[in-house]
């Protein structure tokens, strides 16, 4: 079955084309196991997907975290399917997606991708001064279902 | 990308279902913030909002 249907790879090929500026190398954390088969299947899928619409500038990277431990424990990233984005340095940006990101997540994750080839996100000035000044760890997590 | 102390993880509650029973979510989005202190909220706050959340959660 096809992730996305073409119209979809076609708007997503066209968005993709006219905003990644710089690379971006999505790392996948997968896991070859019985209960996780199903949805790392359908990340690679995607992901791969993704790459090959993206001109050149998305590469895929995929870390099995049981046959890379150190890999996956540097990233943080303990469950799997796993999504990282790395800007054009290889530098983390400390998002994760946790799970087949289908529905509105996909759009999260082009919305990312998207934010990480340009190099700066979408929040206003104000809300960027006060996220800069924050000096202590923080962690958000949002749970979404596949809609 | 802001700043590299904020770290934030989109996660889908049915594919982990242990997860989503510790953190009680039962509606979708739920937003669990943790820093000093932990703030959780469901729903899709505005931006300003979502910030003045992730600022409780500070010391």
């Amino acid at each position: 079955m096809a992730i996305m249907n073409e119209a979809t790879k076609k708007r997503v090929g066209q968005v993709l084309s006219e905003k990644l500026q710089h690379p971006v190398t999505i790392a996948l954390f997968t896991a070859e196991t019985p209960e996780t088969q199903e949805y790392v299947d359908i990340c690679r899928e995607l992901s791969q997907g993704l790459v090959e619409m993206g001109n050149g500038l998305l590469a895929l990277r995929e870390i099995d975290v049981v046959k890379s431990p150190a890999d996956a424990q540097q990233y943080g990233v303990d469950k799997v399917p796993a999504f990282a984005l790395l800007n054009g340095n290889g530098g983390d940006t400390h998002f994760r997606i946790y799970g087949a990101p289908m529905g509105y997540a996909f759009s999260v994750l082009l919305d990312d991708l998207i934010d990480v080839s340009q190099q700066q996100t979408r929040l206003s000035e104000a809300t960027r001064d006060q996220l800069k000044a924050i000096d202590q760890d923080v962690m958000i997590q949002v749970f979404s279902t596949p809609t | 990308m802001e700043n590299s102390k904020i770290k934030s993880a989109l996660v889908e509650a049915t594919e982990f279902p242990e997860l989503a029973d510790r953190y009680s979510v039962s509606a979708v989005p739920k937003i669990v913030i943790d820093g000093a202190r932990r703030v959780e909220f469901e729903g899709a706050y505005p931006e300003p909002q979502f910030v003045q959340k992730v600022m409780e959660a500070l010391a």
